[in-house]
């Protein structure tokens, strides 16, 4: 199995120690092997021999999307091209993709850290595993293939069939284990309703959904409608993809892998380090990556980290899950405005679905903000009344709402793009 | 001559033989341990007499020798720990200077305490005229004493060397003292006992053979520097050939005497200590390699 | 059961290791690879006391000891087979073992300690034939199995080992190996340093690459032979796995 059960619960000294040593590792390698990060820690006046401590990562210099981008696709890259024997792709919501190399090494510390988050999500080698994200570049389809033939389950790789379709081979295959995004899984949900299936009739036990925020309220609604203990997992293709971190069964945080990643929250304005518990942005150092190394990436993602033990028995630091995204921010207003916010609303509200658009237009020099959402009954004005208070109190700006029919608003194959900003011209 | 008379030459040759040989063992233990020639190791000689000479006046003689001993040994302890434990692998000019140098503190300590006059204790055995017929020499019984402590002190150390786990502790330090220090070997302790071992014996030595020689302040120089010569002679390290080359030059010395004007003793010794350093140089500036497989 | 972190060793102006850091689990077979003048010898004469260090920490079974004497550290668990072998040569086989077990002869254990003279024979039967040979007349390998059996008659937790394999034969390299396998499963824990990363990479669970004084590659025995920078420089050829 993924190297030693034990690794997953090492005492704290023993984690740092690891840590320490393979940041020293790959630092000393990406120094040597790296000509961008070796000119950016010149440039920082930062030599990869003053590092002593865990504490003094926060001297380096960061890396950020647009220095992927502006070394695309090899020039980031630690090892002779030869060495690298598989290349993807980030899934760039926000421009250009970026190439994501790994060496046989890498390939195989992937399966592993992959194989970990399912074990911690529940599943085992008995498991049927239906992988329903698109597989080609993007890293989540082959990651999780790979991570449950590691741990030995039986994998079906649906990819983008058709929600009918994935819906028939979930009933006819007996998967018992659901990997995919949670917007995704709210539409076979809904696939399954209008095919007729109940959710008992499905032998789902555990959902692993990932790739994109969502909130306690839809997990709740998910765990509902399909009768599965869904539990959230995070990675990022330009750190190698999924398996990162993935939540145990305590639902609690999600476990992130310490003895390969280095993770730090920092404040996204000021770049400084904000203590356990507080929201920030997620910086990502790899401990282990051969093929690419990626040291103080910024991943635009925002949660809190805690060194808390879990429940569970594992000891490594658990993350909150994603609370948005830096650039999904929406600043109305003078507002802070998460769309999850948004989401977890809507939520609660009866009659609503969870599927909405946001759409922020500028009028007489002042931010309006309309939200779409999709309601059974789109004339219903108290409706719409009550889902503009709820909005209002609990984002603290007032928005406007509109109903629309069911099914009007483009579905998610992959991430919802959710915020459509037309205040820019 | 006749033979009455070689015979006297040759007993004196071997008692004088014997000292001297005392005397080497006394550098190789020292040096074997730690690589260092103690230019001291005469005046540990010259201690253990003059000490034994000073306490046989408020006690008996046996005693007298006994706490000289361990007195001699005190200082021994005491020139490593203070002088000669900071030394880590000296140039051969620090050591030189810096034993001589404990070698004038004692002589002159030495001078301090007890003055110019020379002094001997009492014939163990007998006095001065008693003899023991051998052929047609006469042998004073001392002689015996002589011989027989030397004797008794050299299988003593073979016995230790040999057969005790100090022993082969001391030799582990000397043929390597890292690797002894790995086995967990008090590698420093040792060096100090070895420096208190060399001075025990020689202050024994000193005691039993200085009711014929008398010993005064500066007795320990002449002997260092024969006994150096019988060291290298016999091959720094190596016991038995300081027993041999001892006696060795102890006899060429005395019947030189019957050729030479009595002056001139010395001349024969120092003439064989540069002869041997042209030619056979290997027993001071020892290589590693020359003293691997040197046996004690 | 040993740390070491962001170790320094300089001699005089040439640093030999930088910012070091590794750490051998209780009971595991650990290794440390790399070429000649990468530091390793550097590095275990430093944990062991004979070199000192400028800079970093050495935990032992949780208690510092950087600057340790090295009588200190065996009496505390931890021996060094050195490189080179270094048995006594003017002393017999049997004496160089007791030499071995002298902490423990000190401590009133002399019954044990001849007892373990017996395991050593067990472990090492040639040994026993030449129990009375003089040190420096054995063999290269023979001499090599006198050190490592030294060592083990402190009856250490932890033994390290410098270059065992260094100047013998690739037979007796293979034995001398064997042995090291069957200390560790007898409990013993294992550092074994090596120029030869093939066969230490395949005797050892885990292990690190030094390079010119730094750690450049961490990971499982699998790991490092299917690196190719690895295999490249330090397995003569490249291995497709």
């Amino acid at each position: 199995m993924n190297g030693l059960p034990d690794r997953e619960a090492m005492d704290r000294e023993a984690i740092e120690q690891l840590q320490l040593e393979r940041l020293e590792a790959t630092l000393n390698r990406v120094q040597r092997n790296v000509p961008f990060h070796r000119r950016r820690f010149t440039e920082a006046g930062f030599d990869a021999e003053d590092l002593r401590s865990l504490a003094d990562l926060r001297r380096l210099p960061f890396t950020t999307k647009r220095d992927l981008r502006d070394n695309h696709p090899s020039g980031l890259f630690a090892v002779p091209l030869r060495e690298v024997v598989r290349v993807h792709a980030s899934s760039g919501t926000t421009g250009l993709a970026t190439a994501v190399g790994y060496t046989r090494n890498d390939l195989a510390t992937w399966s592993d850290l992959v194989a970990r988050v399912l074990v911690a999500g529940g599943v085992g080698k008995d498991d049927v595993v239906q992988v329903a994200f698109d597989y080609g570049l993007f890293t989540g389809a082959f990651g999780f293939h790979q991570g449950a033939e590691r741990l030995g389950a039986s994998v079906i790789p649906v990819s983008s069939a058709s929600a009918r379709r994935q819906v028939d081979i979930l009933r006819d295959y007996r998967s018992t284990a659901l990997v995919c995004t949670p917007s995704h899984a709210m539409t076979l949900a809904d696939a399954a309703l209008d095919a007729g299936i109940r959710p008992g009739e499905l032998s789902l036990r555990f959902g692993l959904f990932g790739a994109e925020p969502w909130s306690e309220s839809m997990r709740a609604e998910l765990q509902a409608k399909l009768k599965l203990v869904a539990t959230d997992n995070y990675g990022l293709s330009e750190v190698g993809g999924p398996g990162m971190a993935g939540e145990c069964l305590e639902r609690n945080g999600l476990h992130v892998a310490e003895d390969h990643f280095l993770v730090e929250v920092v404040d996204p304005e000021t770049l400084a380090p904000v203590p356990d518990g507080t929201t920030g942005e997620l910086v990502v150092t790899t401990l282990t990556r051969e093929a690419q190394p990626v040291i103080r990436f910024r991943t635009r993602d925002l949660a809190s980290v805690t060194r808390v033990p879990c429940a569970c028995g594992r000891t490594f630091a658990r993350m909150s899950r994603v609370k948005g995204r830096t650039d999904d921010l929406i600043l109305l207003k003078g507002a802070r405005v998460f769309p999850s916010e948004i989401e977890s609303v809507l939520l609660e509200v009866e009659g609503t679905e969870p599927h909405y658009e946001i759409e922020l237009t500028r009028g007489d020099g002042r931010d309006e903000a309309t939200v779409r959402v999709e309601a059974a009954s789109p004339g219903d004005e108290p409706l719409r009344a009550t889902v503009e208070r709820r909005l209002a109190s609990a984002l603290g700006v007032s928005v406007r709402v509109e109903l629309v029919p069911p099914r009007t608003l483009a579905r998610s194959e992959g991430k919802a793009r959710r915020v459509v900003d037309r205040r820019r011209v | 001559m006749t033979l009455d008379l070689a015979l006297q030459y040759l007993v004196a040759g071997l008692t004088y033989g014997a000292i001297y040989a005392v005397v080497a063992i006394g550098f190789n233990i020292v040096y074997s341990a730690t690589g260092i020639i103690n230019f001291a190791q005469g005046e540990f000689v010259m201690l253990g007499g003059m000490i034994a000479v000073q306490l046989s006046a408020s006690m008996p003689l046996p005693v007298a020798v006994a706490l000289a001993v361990v007195a001699a040994a005190a200082v021994g302890a005491l020139v490593e720990v203070a002088f000669i434990r900071w030394l880590r692998k000296p140039t051969v000019l620090r050591m030189v200077v810096i034993t001589i140098g404990v070698s004038i503190l004692l002589r002159e300590g030495a001078l301090f305490l007890w003055g110019e006059g020379v002094r001997s204790l009492p014939y163990f055995t007998g006095d001065e005229v008693s003899s023991v017929a051998i052929g047609g020499a006469r042998v004073s019984p001392q002689v015996f004493w002589v011989l027989g402590t030397v004797a008794v002190i050299v299988v003593l150390l073979e016995w230790f060397y040999r057969r005790t786990l100090l022993g082969w502790e001391m030799q582990a330090c000397a043929a390597n003292r890292d690797a002894a220090a790995l086995c967990g070997v008090p590698v420093r302790g040792l060096v100090t006992l070895s420096f208190a071992l060399a001075a025990a014996i020689g202050a024994l030595a000193g005691a039993v053979v200085s009711p014929i020689t008398y010993t005064s302040y500066a007795a320990g120089g002449p002997l260092a520097i024969k006994g150096f010569t019988v060291a290298i002679l016999g091959g720094l390290g190596n016991s038995g050939g300081a027993v041999a080359a001892g006696l060795a030059l102890g006899i060429v010395e005395s019947f030189a005497v019957s050729v030479l004007p009595a002056a001139y003793k010395d001349v024969v010794t120092l003439t064989l200590l540069l002869a041997v350093l042209v030619v056979r140089p290997s027993g001071l500036f020892a290589s590693g390699e020359a003293a691997r497989l040197k046996e004690f | 059961m040993l740390r070491v972190r962001n170790l320094d060793v300089s001699y005089g102006p040439v640093a030999a290791l930088r910012r070091v850091s590794l750490h051998v689990n209780p009971g595991e077979i650990a290794t440390l690879i790399g070429a000649n003048g990468a530091g390793k010898t550097t590095l275990l004469r430093s944990i062991a006391g004979l070199t000192p260090a400028q800079g970093g920490e050495v935990l032992f079974r949780g208690a510092s000891v950087l600057g340790m004497r090295p009588e200190r550290l065996v009496a505390q668990g931890c021996s060094l087979v050195p490189e080179g072998r270094q048995v006594f040569a003017t002393l017999p086989v049997r004496e160089n073992l007791l030499i071995g077990g002298s902490l423990r002869v000190r401590r009133g254990l002399r019954r044990e300690v001849e007892g373990d003279l017996e395991k050593i024979y067990r472990l090492f039967p040639r040994l026993q034939e030449r129990e009375r040979q003089l040190a420096g007349t054995l063999s290269g390998g023979e001499q090599q199995m006198l050190a490592i059996g030294r060592a083990l008659m402190a009856r250490p937790a932890l033994v390290m080992l410098d270059e065992p394999s260094m100047g013998l034969a690739p037979l007796v390299v293979k034995d001398i190996l064997l042995t090291v396998e069957r200390i560790a499963a007898g409990g013993t824990t294992v550092l074994l340093v090596e120029q030869n990363a093939r066969s230490a990479l395949r005797v050892a669970r885990r292990g690190y690459v030094l390079e010119n004084g730094r750690v450049v590659l961490e990971g499982t025995s699998e790991e490092l032979l299917r690196n190719r920078d690895v295999q490249r420089a330090y397995l003569g050829s490249e291995v497709i796995p």
